[in-house]
């Protein structure tokens, strides 16, 4: 595969290329017209990408007539939240896993693969009856609960796969230079395990900032509504704001994708097993 | 004394359970105990009025048998398997080919391929209506290109016969970028010694992926594929975005039965069945597939 | 600076496996103490038990005049060179080195001056800026080695920290620690599978197998007075022949029939020998103390015999040759001026005054 490609050979490379970036991007291409789409102007077969009437008619409405901007700060406050104690709770819990035998270890990996078995929706269920019974419906903390925990069997995983890669002699390198087992583990391995952190980060705020079924159960007011759960509002009733819809899925989209792109060069490292190599 | 009482602290099991308790107490509690209730509720008949109450009357099996002697129970469960078995073949067939090419070094390759994983990173809700708006009907794109080269209008969304490839379309879609990322993190890790070996040897391209890439990159491959078993099986934001299982039954799956019995018709009792349902079939395939493929290599997840 | 002692130091696995079997044994101050033997004889074990990364299962270790069975390795005041050198992958040479100290809330100004002082004794000054990823495999050890040299511990512990290097830089390096001990006259404690790095560099030598204690001596005691069949053959190289055989008397004298021959043994061996008169033993004579007879400067003893000149490797300074006697194989070295030619036959004799004889139940040394 690294061999040096012969000139006359990009052609057909990049040919090939084009044309499944075209079929993956074109998908997006489209929201990104209909938003610029004068009122709810869907109803074109233009292939257009920027319409020729264009305009920003939608991103404005979006943020100034909709609470929009209230929407916003719940995503970031919920999602920032269960990123957080996502990546803490799953780094600390994946090196136990990792690192030690206890008793209860092989069966608590497996209870956290069966988690992931259940599709999340399913545990709707138990969970709103839970929630309500202790009175978290209608808060944040309710829901930062749910994704947390929905988010946490994977990132134990990750975590504890990539710490497998890391050779216990650097921990016993930084016990016997005078660290106590916590300053090894967060002076030495958790710098080391950065790449699989971003991924756990990365997972866990995708869990949080694209759910809306989950929050469509515990959220009931209009102004306590995450980004995905108000756009899903816009297209609830007979006439369905298109362009508003579109504006808005640009914008929850972005901020995913600007860290997907800030972070890329991570994120195959932290899926590769066996990268920390002295 | 003092020394022994602060290595005890230190060195002890002490800091294990420390690191371990808070993940461990949230994954049992919002995670475990739910499966666990879910469980419980669907050997109860639960109604909106007896939902929040404690006095559930036990029913055993009976939620289960109403819902295997549904009538659309079979077609139900055709529909996932069909949904199930071509995602997974397809979007890690595609996954390997891009990760495969993208392996090459051309100029931008590295751009470009991180332009092909921006569908996975865009919302599940908002995939499903995107590719709503490219199936429809009337002013959907694909049929725009259908019909200038004269094969005319297709109801992709709304005929049976192609309500399940549409949806499929979709779904292997977004999850291609998952495939292409776990196969490429698996090639990275091929030495280049390997493929200077291989080239000296003057193997052909097939010949290299199926005796030299493939067997070193199978412990990926068998991840990435039981990842997306999983995924797949129990997937339900996609479809329930682009049609609600219709129509009729059409594109309805396990996952988007089990919301509509316990979320439209306020059947909990189904609903919970059929959820443990999807968990005892996945537990199953789970369990062979791992029995058969991966066999004694541990530590593949 | 300080001793360290292991008394009946035992360790037992979860599994009940026993790794280091009831070990006794003293360091003394700045004595360089080398544990040697095959992989599995519990060596890095019991080195890991001295560094507080294993728990001990029974026994007491000191250091210095402290137990310190439940000290923890922080608090040992001990630094340890690992195999694989565990560098801290994501600091730079400098911050490898300085981990330690900073850790120890030594004061900023002293820790340049050690980490610049170690660089300089181990000629990294250059390197500090570096990552270990940018390090070739010398260079990485000489890092390990300032690791502990700026700690100024009480203690070295080696675990095999030359495994990973080529042969040549191997005794570049055996030689450079050599002299840092001179230097720094440090305790320390090295294990190694090869017995040529535990020779040249020990003052002395653990000899371990299946976690038992062999013989604990200085090299060329161990060398010429080695306690059992086991140490006399993993000490020396090329390593020492082994011949099966009986004690017979003859005319008043004892004699070994071996395969294919027999030789005198030394009057002054007799007396040791004489319970094992008729009775199979071994006989364990060095390459170097075989010699064409010629050459021989034992002719007391008439412990000649043909054998076959099966391999002649001439290695310039000497040559060593595969003789075959009866069926038996056995290596010699020989000066050159011995001529041996391959194919043919040669007159050889033992020196049998530096032979040992072995019991074959217990393999422990007679003589």
């Amino acid at each position: 595969m690294r061999h040096k490609t012969k000139p006359f050979h990009y052609i057909i490379i990049y040919a090939i290329v084009l044309f499944f970036v075209a079929i993956s991007v074109y998908p997006v291409l489209r929201v990104i017209t209909i938003s610029l789409r004068p009122g709810d102007n869907l109803l074109t077969r233009s292939l257009r990408i920027i319409p020729e009437d264009a305009t920003f008619e939608n991103y404005i409405k979006l943020f100034t007539n909709e609470p929009f901007l209230l929407w916003v700060r719940n995503s970031v406050l919920v999602t920032i939240t269960v990123t957080i104690i996502g990546v803490v709770l799953a780094s600390m819990a994946g090196y136990a896993f990792s690192r030690h035998k206890f008793p209860g270890r092989k069966l608590g990996l497996h209870s956290l693969l069966i988690t992931q078995m259940f599709p999340a929706t399913m545990l709707l269920l138990p969970l709103y009856i839970m929630i309500s019974k202790l009175g978290l419906i209608n808060s944040f903390l309710g829901l930062i609960i749910m994704y947390s925990a929905t988010a946490l069997p994977f990132c134990i995983w990750l975590m504890k796969g990539y710490y497998d890669t890391i050779p216990p002699s650097l921990e016993e390198a930084a016990n016997v230079d005078g660290a106590s087992k916590f300053t090894a583990f967060y002076k030495v391995i958790l710098p080391l395990a950065a790449p699989a952190l971003v991924i756990a980060a990365l997972f866990s705020f995708m869990t949080a900032w694209n759910e809306y079924i989950i929050a469509a159960q515990v959220l009931w007011y209009e102004d306590m509504f995450t980004i995905p759960l108000g756009l899903k509002s816009f297209q609830g009733n007979m006439t369905t704001e298109w362009g508003l819809y579109a504006a808005g899925a640009i914008v929850i989209s972005i901020p995913v994708v600007a860290l997907f792109l800030f972070l890329s060069k991570w994120l195959v490292s932290g899926l590769t097993l066996g990268s920390v190599k002295e | 004394m003092f020394t022994n009482l602060k290595s005890l602290i230190c060195n002890s099991k002490l800091t294990l359970y420390l690191f371990l308790l808070p993940a461990i107490m949230m994954v049992m509690v919002f995670a475990i105990y739910p499966l666990l209730y879910n469980f419980s509720l669907s050997v109860h008949e639960v109604t909106s009025s007896t939902l929040l109450s404690e006095d559930r009357p036990f029913v055993g099996l009976n939620n289960y048998k109403e819902v295997i002697l549904e009538p659309d129970f079979i077609e139900i469960l055709r529909n996932t398997l069909v949904f199930s078995i071509f995602s997974v073949l397809f979007q890690f067939l595609f996954g390997l080919a891009f990760a495969l090419f993208f392996h090459q070094e051309f100029p931008l390759h590295k751009p470009l391929r991180g332009l092909l994983l921006i569908g996975w990173v865009i919302p599940p809700a908002v995939i499903g209506t995107i590719w709503r708006w490219l199936f429809n009907c009337d002013i959907g794109v694909i049929n725009y290109f259908l019909n200038m080269i004269g094969i005319g209008s297709v109801g992709w969304l709304v005929t049976q016969t192609f309500a399940m490839s549409s949806v499929l379309v979709a779904n292997i879609w977004f999850a291609i970028p998952f495939n292409m990322i776990l196969m490429t993190s698996g090639l990275v890790s091929i030495p280049n010694s390997i493929h200077d070996a291989a080239a000296i040897d003057g193997t052909t391209f097939f010949q290299k992926l199926w005796h030299i890439i493939i067997p070193m990159i199978k412990p990926n491959i068998y991840a990435t594929i039981i990842l997306d078993i999983i995924y797949t099986f129990r997937s339900f934001p996609l479809i329930w975005n682009m049609t609600k299982g219709g129509p009729v039954n059409a594109t309805t799956v396990l996952p988007v039965w089990s919301y509509i019995q316990s979320f439209n018709f306020f059947n909990f009792g189904a609903g919970t069945a059929i959820a443990v349902i999807i968990l005892l079939l996945l537990l199953i395939i789970s369990i062979i597939y791992i029995k058969f493929f991966v066999g004694k290599e541990e530590g593949v997840l | 600076m300080a001793k360290v002692v292991l008394e009946n130091v035992t360790k037992i696995y979860d599994n009940d496996f026993e790794a280091v079997a009831d070990i006794s044994l003293t360091a003394k101050d700045k004595e360089f103490v080398v544990l040697v033997g095959p992989s599995g004889c519990g060596k890095t074990t019991t080195l890991r038990m001295i560094a507080g990364l294993e728990d001990i299962s029974k026994g007491k270790v000191y250091i210095g005049d402290k137990v310190v069975n439940n000290v923890l390795p922080k608090d040992r005041d001990i630094a340890m060179v690992f195999q694989n050198y565990a560098l801290y992958p994501h600091m730079t040479v400098y911050d490898n080195m300085a981990f330690g100290l900073k850790l120890r809330k030594t004061p900023k100004e002293e820790i340049i001056q050690r980490v610049e002082e170690a660089a300089d004794l181990l000629g990294i000054e250059e390197l500090l800026d570096r990552k270990p990823k940018q390090l070739s495999g010398g260079q990485r050890q000489r890092v390990a080695l300032g690791r502990c040299i700026v700690r100024k511990p009480k203690v070295f512990l080696f675990d095999e920290p030359l495994s990973n290097l080529d042969a040549k830089l191997r005794v570049q390096m055996r030689a450079e620690i050599i002299k840092l001990h001179n230097k720094l006259k440090t305790t320390i404690i090295y294990v190694t599978h090869d017995q040529v790095e535990a020779m040249t560099m020990g003052d002395r030598i653990v000899v371990m197998k299946d976690g038992y204690l062999h013989q604990y001596d200085t090299p060329v005691e161990i060398y010429n007075n080695p306690t059992n069949k086991f140490v006399a053959g993993f000490i020396g190289s090329p390593s020492i022949n082994f011949f099966e055989g009986k004690l017979k008397k003859s005319d008043g004298d004892i004699v070994f029939a071996g395969d294919g021959f027999s030789v005198d043994v030394p009057d002054e061996f007799e007396d040791k020998l004489k319970d094992y008169a008729g009775k199979e033993i071994t006989l364990g004579i060095r390459p170097e103390d075989v010699y064409h007879k010629p050459y021989s400067t034992s002719a007391d003893y008439p412990a000649n015999f043909v054998a076959n000149v099966e391999v002649v490797e001439p290695l310039g300074s000497e040559f060593q040759v595969n003789f075959l006697v009866g069926d038996t194989t056995f290596r010699a070295r020989l000066e050159p001026k011995e001529e041996p030619v391959m194919g043919e036959d040669m007159d050889v004799v033992f020196d049998m005054k530096k032979a040992h004889f072995f019991d074959n139940k217990t393999e422990e040394t007679i003589v």
